[in-house]
């Protein structure tokens, strides 16, 4: 119990730190680094630049800008290698603001089947190939050729980006021809993260594309010995889906193998009552 | 040794070397700071300011914006008066322009001069057409966008982040601004003008690349 709590508190404060480091600009502290997560530099505070922007900026227009498009692949392929998609259960604030909107579909899914079963249905294994389709797509393919980014209608960049600008600067600035379709991609947002834990992580978020890869690989890994015989507890696995359960990114745990959607929260180690889940190295 | 642990060391050394050689032999930090980080990305936020005026960033004549220009943006916003020897309305506009920037110069002069403006230097260009030589003779078709020579004819030259780069971004008004205004009114317009002007080009200025204009 006091491994659980500590597991927690860890998170929390690891999520918290990163929280404020990424909004150190607001003390004047800017970086030329790229986040190694899914936050906005058009965030008044930000210290660093949105790894999707430098790659659509080193694209736009067919004009191939080769530093500006490896450069943040590299950052994120030297933290995917070293700990998998762990930034985003630990350092991605929003992974934060999910984590703490994640009570409202647990809670709704324990009263209204509907919501268990929204995400759990037979196609939603499939709809988490989304994220990939936005990342070549709307990252890569539509600033080449239309000029289009996936960075114009970011509810990422509404959400840390445009309210704060438009309070601190009122009347300064006013709607471009992409503001209402990503102010309604906004409420999409805030409406899948209400109602699927990690909605956002889960289908959508083109920076947890680019890292899924790397957790077959990375160093850092959530392993299961489920089937086994424990060496420290000789006991087996008893079928109780507690892990299941507690998973917010809804991965089968028991028969997971380097999952690419793991982001190694830690949960599933947290209500495995025998403890047969844990973090590894190598 | 296990295979996996093989490819992670592989990997690792392959990225995180590749990311160290990028940060010693490239200026990829600074890029990414001077085009991206120091900058309000006005496309993330999905908002455009709100100008009184119509600001451009495609010159009038739609060729590129001459060298001469781009350089002197690097130093600072660029103040542009056209006139002519024989201009009613541009005598009666320059005493207020001289007054603006506490410059004195003759019509017929010809010349540039970097300006304090509120502790900020701005580029002062004064273009007789009668009277100038060389690129500054061709200069106002880049910038004239009713596109009839019309003098006189002031433009403000600032930076404007646009579509990812950090691009010139120019104002012309012409004449006495408007018919109604006293010469209070037309001197608050256009101080107001290079207040914006000025202000854009603090905004922006860290990431303007001139290469990236040059002809």
């Amino acid at each position: 119990m006091k491994f659980q709590v500590l597991l927690k508190l860890k998170r929390y404060i690891a999520q918290i730190i990163f929280l404020i480091s990424a909004n150190l600009g607001a003390l004047g502290l800017k970086t030329g680094f790229c986040y190694p997560f899914f936050y906005c530099h058009a965030c008044p505070a930000a210290t660093s630049a949105c790894p999707l922007r430098a790659i659509e900026v080193g694209v736009f227009n067919g004009e191939f800008k080769w530093k500006l498009i490896t450069y943040p692949l590299l950052i994120l392929g030297t933290v995917g290698v070293l700990t998998g998609r762990a930034v985003c259960g630990w350092a991605c604030p929003i992974g934060l603001l999910q984590r703490t909107t994640g009570v409202v579909p647990k809670k709704l899914k324990k009263r209204f089947p509907i919501f268990a079963k929204i995400g759990q249905h037979k196609v939603e294994h499939y709809l988490r190939y989304t994220k990939y389709f936005v990342l070549i797509g709307l990252v890569v393919i539509t600033p080449i050729f239309i000029g289009f980014m996936f960075t114009d209608i970011c509810p990422v960049g509404v959400l840390v980006g445009t309210i704060p600008v438009m309070i601190l600067n009122p009347g300064t600035y006013l709607a471009n021809a992409f503001f209402y379709m990503a102010l309604v991609i906004f409420i999409l947002f805030f409406i899948l993260i209400f109602i699927i834990e990690r909605g956002w992580c889960r289908y959508f978020c083109p920076v947890g594309a680019i890292l899924a890869p790397f957790n077959k690989i990375s160093y850092l890994h959530v392993s299961t010995h489920l089937m086994i015989e424990h060496p420290s507890t000789e006991e087996k696995c008893i079928h109780c889906n507690a892990c299941i359960n507690s998973c917010p990114m809804g991965i089968d745990v028991p028969n997971m193998k380097r999952d690419p959607e793991c982001i190694l929260c830690g949960k599933c180690i947290e209500a495995c009552p025998l403890g047969l889940i844990s973090f590894e190295r190598v | 040794m296990k295979k996996i642990l093989v490819l992670q060391i592989t990997a690792l050394i392959l990225i995180s070397g590749s990311l160290g050689g990028m940060y010693a032999f490239t200026d990829v930090y600074d890029e990414v700071y001077s085009r991206i980080v120091s900058i309000i990305c006005l496309s993330c936020i999905k908002l455009n300011r709100v100008y009184s005026q119509d600001y451009k960033i495609e010159t009038a004549n739609g060729k590129p914006h001459p060298n001469f220009i781009i350089d002197e943006l690097t130093k600072g916003p660029i103040f542009l008066a056209f006139r002519t020897d024989v201009c009613a309305y541009c005598d009666d506009m320059e005493p207020l322009v001289m007054q603006i920037f506490n410059v004195t110069f003759e019509k017929e002069d010809v010349f540039s001069k970097t300006v304090d403006f509120n502790g900020t230097g701005v580029i002062f260009y004064h273009i007789n057409n009668d009277h100038a030589t060389g690129e500054l003779k061709t200069l106002q078709p880049f910038y004239d966008i009713d596109g009839d020579n019309a003098v006189p004819m002031f433009t403000m030259m600032s930076l404007e982040y646009h579509r990812g780069i950090v691009t010139p971004y120019y104002l012309t008004v012409y004449g006495i601004l408007n018919p109604d205004y006293t010469d209070e009114q037309r001197i608050e317009e256009l101080t107001n003008i290079i207040f914006t002007a000025i202000e854009l080009y603090k905004e922006n200025s860290q990431g303007f690349r001139p290469e990236d204009f040059k002809k």
